[in-house]
């Protein structure tokens, strides 16, 4: 409020020449970075900041659902709290609102805290890369060698050690696969040889020996990295939040929505009987393709032959070649009819209907970017 | 008396529920398009460190299309060990990210005992991107893919998962797959997703409301395979059966056939109603003539 009056000092409208210059900016941006070839913008030094311009513009976007959000708790909050007509409404959506927020939250925190767990090896495969690195580079300031060999060894038997207990706790949970299990089981053994392998090494300066064991220790920890992170999802979906998810998601969402636009089928049923009628050339040609096109799409002719046996044995009573050709007919005639309509004649009248709306659509854009079609911003509205 | 629009109504409710009900399926008509698209799935090269991007866009309103779609390309993906990034341009798809690749590696797991299809190796679930133009033509110009996304819908980085580590500009990205019904989404990805020298092989599952408006694409050449509603997601169905014999049955054939059944329907009542019409004003004709008689 105190911003919009400030930008409205001495009369003059300063908000709406604002929005426009940014908008034609952003416009004029967005069309150079289009038009222009990728390599002369990396010759420009502008190919890194357009990366961060398209981000900064999502960011931008997403904030759109903290204002739909903020939007629809100041209308139906009024509604709810002065008791408007429809008020009820109005607490089942904001219930809703509420209740999916906090279901959804629950379970990315759970799947936060589940990979946080899960990327433990990652991290000790990443450390063992960073040791042979540093002792390749000579980088100075590190501790030694010895100790950060010593601390990865620690840090990987804790880990086999959590790893194992938590295994315990998924299979008194019951529900993880044989698969599952022994390749996790074969993972912690590779794991083990390679922290064996850590062990082993000498500590007094790097050798090559050292460089081959830590590779070797990085990519067997990356592995079980990514088994143990797919048991840990595996349990993690019976946990009660993602069954809370599944009953407002799965059970109550998708129902409702599929059955809303189901209720489609039925009128287009009654629609048929009603309405779809030939009264003229044009309408009788409109009716004719539908009905090809539908034919072509359900082998009403290859099921009747296949439903009625007695059919079947009468093709079979024909001569080959006519039985042929009436078998080519059934399965792939009308299909054949159903493809050069939506081929030919369909691809000509869309093409045309795009190419006028991708005009119009320029227009428009030229309107909205010299600010001349929208009149949200001005002084009148 | 039951009224025309309620008889109506209950006949299609019938014709729809009893090959559910009895889960009994006919064969499903034949698709080119959908042939075209099992072609180029079959037969795409994806060399070590290429991967392929299935978007799903769609909601509960076309889960009875999209969904048999979508779960047939996974399928044959995962089949063919191909990785997939799954990743949504619609967040009420949100959803299906998870349940979809999850739900067909267990299929596959009882179909080859002793193998595994796991998260994190053979896909991974970036989630919901919103402000989906925009979004692409930053994947378009970004030189690592990985390092963009960052992380998984769970938070974990993707530098954990070796196979979608370090995958590279979008000339890494072989195949790219986007089921949806919904208007312009599939237009984002033939406006934006390429660059100078590349385009990936696209393919598309699209609903019936939408199949005149895909068609432009096949035929330009923009597109390289086409799933038509359900019929399409059936005829793949059967196409996969007929390349992995031990594939266990799905219920795509089944939907197929109740939607087909409806169709019929709708047709016998286009007929009725065009038969009850001429009757009515061929009635009426008559009685104005012998009223001006």
């Amino acid at each position: 409020m105190v911003g919009a009056t400030l930008l409205e000092v001495s009369g003059r409208d300063y908000r709406r020449w604002l929005i426009r210059f940014f908008t034609f900016i952003g416009g004029l941006y967005f069309f150079f970075e289009y038009i222009t070839p990728e390599a002369k913008l990396e010759e420009l030094g502008l190919k890194g900041s357009n990366e961060a311009i398209i981000n900064g513009f999502v960011v931008i976007g997403v904030m759109a659902f903290g204002l739909g959000i903020c939007n629809l708790l100041l209308v139906h909050g009024t509604k709810i709290g002065f008791r408007r007509p429809g008020w009820i409404n109005s607490t089942a959506l904001l219930g809703s609102l509420f209740a999916m927020i906090a279901v959804t939250v629950g379970s990315w925190v759970q799947g936060l805290s589940l990979s946080s767990e899960g990327r433990q090896p990652q991290i000790l495969s990443s450390f063992a890369k960073r040791i042979s690195d540093d002792a390749q580079k000579g980088v100075v300031g590190v501790p030694s060698l010895d100790s950060r060999l010593k601390a990865l060894s620690r840090a990987t038997n804790e880990e086999i050690k959590s790893i194992q207990l938590r295994r315990q706790r998924v299979l008194s949970a019951g529900f993880i696969g044989e698969v599952f299990l022994s390749d996790l089981n074969k993972a912690v053994v590779e794991l083990d040889r390679g922290n064996q392998l850590i062990a082993g090494l000498p500590t007094e300066s790097f050798t090559e020996q050292h460089a081959s064991a830590l590779s070797e220790f990085s990519k067997l920890s990356n592995a079980t990295g990514v088994v143990y992170g797919a048991l840990l999802r595996k349990h993690g979906e019976g946990a009660l939040i993602q069954r809370a998810y599944g009953v407002l998601y799965g059970g109550l969402f998708i129902p409702l929505g599929s059955a809303t636009f189901a209720l489609l089928g039925i009128y287009i049923a009654s629609a048929a009987f009603r309405a779809f009628r030939v009264r003229s050339l044009e309408s009788a040609l409109m009716m004719s393709a539908a009905v090809l096109v539908m034919l072509g799409q359900i082998p009403v002719g290859a099921w009747i032959y296949e439903g009625v046996p007695s059919l079947g044995r009468l093709l079979l009573d024909l001569p080959p070649d006519l039985a042929g050709r009436l078998h080519l007919f059934l399965y792939e005639g009308l299909p054949g009819i159903r493809q050069w309509l939506l081929e030919v004649p369909n691809s000509a009248a869309f093409r045309a209907i795009r190419v006028g709306a991708a005009i119009g659509g320029l227009m428009l854009a030229v309107r909205m970017w010299l600010s001349i079609e929208s009149t949200s911003f001005s002084r009148k509205s | 008396m039951i009224d025309s629009r309620r008889a109506i109504y209950l006949l299609m409710v019938i014709a729809v529920a009893i090959p559910v009900l009895l889960k009994f399926s006919f064969s499903p008509a034949r698709m080119v398009s959908a042939e075209r698209m099992f072609k180029v799935i079959q037969e795409a090269e994806v060399k070590p460190g290429e991967v392929a991007m299935v978007w799903l866009d769609f909601g509960p309103g076309t889960i009875a299309e999209n969904q048999t779609q979508a779960e047939v390309v996974v399928e044959h993906l995962l089949r063919r060990r191909i990785p997939i990034i799954l990743i949504a341009q619609y967040q009420q798809a949100e959803a299906f990210l998870k349940s979809i690749p999850r739900d067909i590696a267990l299929k596959l797991e009882k179909e080859y005992p002793g193998e595994a299809w796991r998260y994190g190796d053979d896909w991974i679930n970036v989630g919901y991107k919103p402000v989906a133009n925009l979004f692409i033509q930053s994947l378009a110009a970004t030189e690592d893919v990985s390092t963009l996304l960052a992380k998984d819908v769970n938070g974990s980085a993707l530098t954990g998962f070796p196979k979608f580590a370090k995958i590279g500009g979008i000339e890494h990205i072989r195949l790219v797959a986007e089921v949806t019904g919904l208007q312009g989404v599939f237009d984002n990805i033939i406006q934006f997703f390429q660059k100078d020298g590349y385009r990936p092989l696209v393919v598309h599952g699209c609903t019936s409301i939408t199949i005149p408006e895909a068609y432009i694409f096949l035929d330009s050449g923009q597109l390289n395979g086409l799933l038509e509603g359900i019929s399409g997601a059936a005829w793949y169905s059967s196409l996969l059966k007929k390349e992995f014999p031990n594939r266990a049955n799905d219920t795509t054939l089944v939907r197929n056939t109740a939607i087909g059944v409806a169709q019929v329907v709708i047709l016998l009542l286009i007929v009725a109603g065009n038969i009850v019409s001429i009757v009515s004003r061929s009635r009426s004709v008559s009685r104005s003539r012998r009223k001006h008689a």
